[in-house]
């Protein structure tokens, strides 16, 4: 399938690892030039020399990484307009930037709290607004937010993520509908359990709390959906690929579970 | 993008016009092996000559029986099936007053126990093969209730359950069951109901009809079947693995459900 994305130009928010780098990776081989940002300069430089040498068609100069924290706006801006400044467009936006915070309503403080809705909803929404103008002026854009399903499969000790993805879902289908009008299409995906660093934290996490050793509680995560596996940044990429694509166009405020059957709702 | 589908045979009921012939076009294109099935035999042998390799199996999904022989007959034609695309069915306006009981059965009858009949027919030979795609197509009218679609609501909410369920129950064969939803989208069938809607509903023309299709679309207009088949394309693909018990809307933003 001819996804239509040679000579895109895509800007992707934590992409210095796990799903935000996978999805880098796949648009490269895509023929898309990228722009990814990370909060760690280290890290990203990694990532941007990973990238640029891992991409089968890519040259080093398709690849920028300007280290950015999305809950700050004027670096959000910043990355914005370095990204404009280098390609000379921007036509895909993909929202990845943000980190999974676990607690009840009672272990979690107004500080957990702030920082979980600062680095999603805030972050996603200053970045989105920031492609806005440019995205209209080219009559043009394709957004995809990560959203894990904290939203739709709330948990107790989940309690800041489960709201905070509950915002990011409205954030998606109410900014869909505004922005629909200048064809630009707004989406989520909704992984849960894939295989990244973060998973292996919340394994370390089980391991602590639960005394238990790392096959036991590695098996807990695999066994967790119906497919009977967790899944690969690779596979998120590659739906988010399908969504900002040509062969995507009348695909507007959906957001797309990708999660081996984990969620629960008829409709989801 | 490499969607892994060459030589895969796909099996896409309601395949001989609309949605299903341009779903069967894009897997045939893709590399399938297709074989359609629908009730009106020269409709499908005008559709299934227009597809290079298609094979065209009549049958009413309504019919226990011929859906037993259509699974039957495209083993015996292709050797294997790795993709069902359960698209047969059509959408039954009306309110409840203008829907007689028998006219709900039927509807019942093709879109959800046909897609159960389809499926009972088929996993045996999925599981066999080490697993398979299952795709039903549902219209949003079982996300988005609308006036004048009781029937088409009750139905498609039904499918709804029906693809989660079912995803479930065969997730750990490694079939994959999921569902595309489609929603304005320009197609014998909503040409039809266009004129029917002007007809009997609204006393409105069919120009003054369409001119506000696009209006309620957030995207502004209506898209296409190739649309959708390129959504159950991706769905089917060796891409889409890790994707189970899912729906992906494609229909410009209509459906306003947040989750």
């Amino acid at each position: 399938m001819d996804l239509g994305l040679r000579g895109k130009v895509a800007l992707i928010t934590g992409a210095s690892r796990g799903i935000g780098k996978a999805v880098a990776q796949t648009l490269i081989n895509e023929g898309c030039r990228v722009a990814i940002c990370a909060r760690d300069a280290e890290r990203l430089r990694a990532a941007v020399s990973d990238l640029s040498h891992g991409a089968n068609n890519s040259q080093p100069n398709d690849v920028i990484g300007v280290p950015t924290d999305v809950t700050d706006e004027a670096a959000v801006q910043h990355f914005v307009a370095t990204a404009h400044k280098t390609f000379g467009r921007i036509d895909i936006l993909v929202n990845n930037a943000g980190t999974h915070l676990r607690g009840t309503v009672d272990t979690t403080t107004l500080d957990i709290l702030n920082r979980q809705l600062r680095d999603k909803v805030f972050g996603f929404f200053a970045m989105i607004q920031a492609v806005l103008p440019i995205m209209r002026s080219q009559k043009d854009g394709r957004i995809v937010n990560v959203i894990g399903q904290a939203a739709r499969h709330p948990h107790p000790d989940r309690f800041p993520s489960g709201v905070t993805n509950a915002a990011c879902m409205a954030l998606t289908k109410s900014v869909a509908d505004a922005v629909a009008r200048d064809n630009i299409r707004v989406n989520a995906v909704c992984p849960q359990y894939i295989e990244s660093e973060l998973l292996a934290s919340l394994i370390d996490k089980e391991m602590r709390e639960r005394n238990v050793d790392r096959a036991t509680a590695s098996a807990g995560f695999s066994r967790a959906n119906p497919l009977g596996r967790t899944g690969t940044p690779e596979e998120v990429a590659d739906l988010v690929s399908f969504l900002v694509s040509d062969s995507a166009n009348f695909v507007a405020g959906s957001a797309v579970s990708i999660d081996g059957g984990y969620h629960r709702y008829v409709f989801g | 993008m490499d969607l892994g589908l060459t030589n895969k045979v796909a099996l896409i009921t309601g395949g001989s016009s609309g949605i299903g012939l341009a779903v069967a076009a894009k897997l045939a294109a893709e590399g399938c092996k297709v074989a359609i099935a629908g009730r009106n035999k020269t409709k499908l042998a005008v559709a299934a000559a227009g597809i290079p390799g298609a094979k065209a199996f009549s049958g009413d999904v309504r019919e226990p029986a011929q859906v037993a022989r259509l699974v039957d007959d495209v083993i015996a034609a292709f050797g294997r099936i790795d993709i069902v695309v359960s698209n047969a069915g059509t959408h039954l306006p009306g309110r409840m007053e203008d829907v007689e009981t028998s006219a709900l059965l039927r509807h019942i009858e093709t879109k959800v126990i046909g897609a159960w009949e389809l499926a009972k027919c088929v996993t045996p030979h999925m599981r066999k093969q080490g697993g398979g795609r299952f795709i039903v197509i549902i219209g949003q009218a079982g996300k988005v209730p609308q006036a004048n679609g009781i029937a088409s609501t009750i139905s498609n909410a039904a499918q709804h359950a029906f693809v989660k369920s079912l995803s479930d129950d065969l997730a750990k064969d490694n079939i994959l069951v999921n569902a595309v939803c489609p929603s304005r989208i320009k197609s014998p069938l909503t040409e039809a109901l266009g004129h029917l809607y002007n007809e009997v509903y609204y006393g409105r023309s069919l120009e003054q009809q369409e001119s506000k299709w696009g209006a309620e679309v957030p995207l502004g207009r209506w898209g296409t079947p190739d649309d959708i088949a390129n959504a159950v394309a991706f769905i089917a693909s060796e891409r889409a693995a890790f994707i189970v018990g899912a729906n992906i809307d494609v229909d410009g933003g209509h459906q306003r459900m947040i989750f």
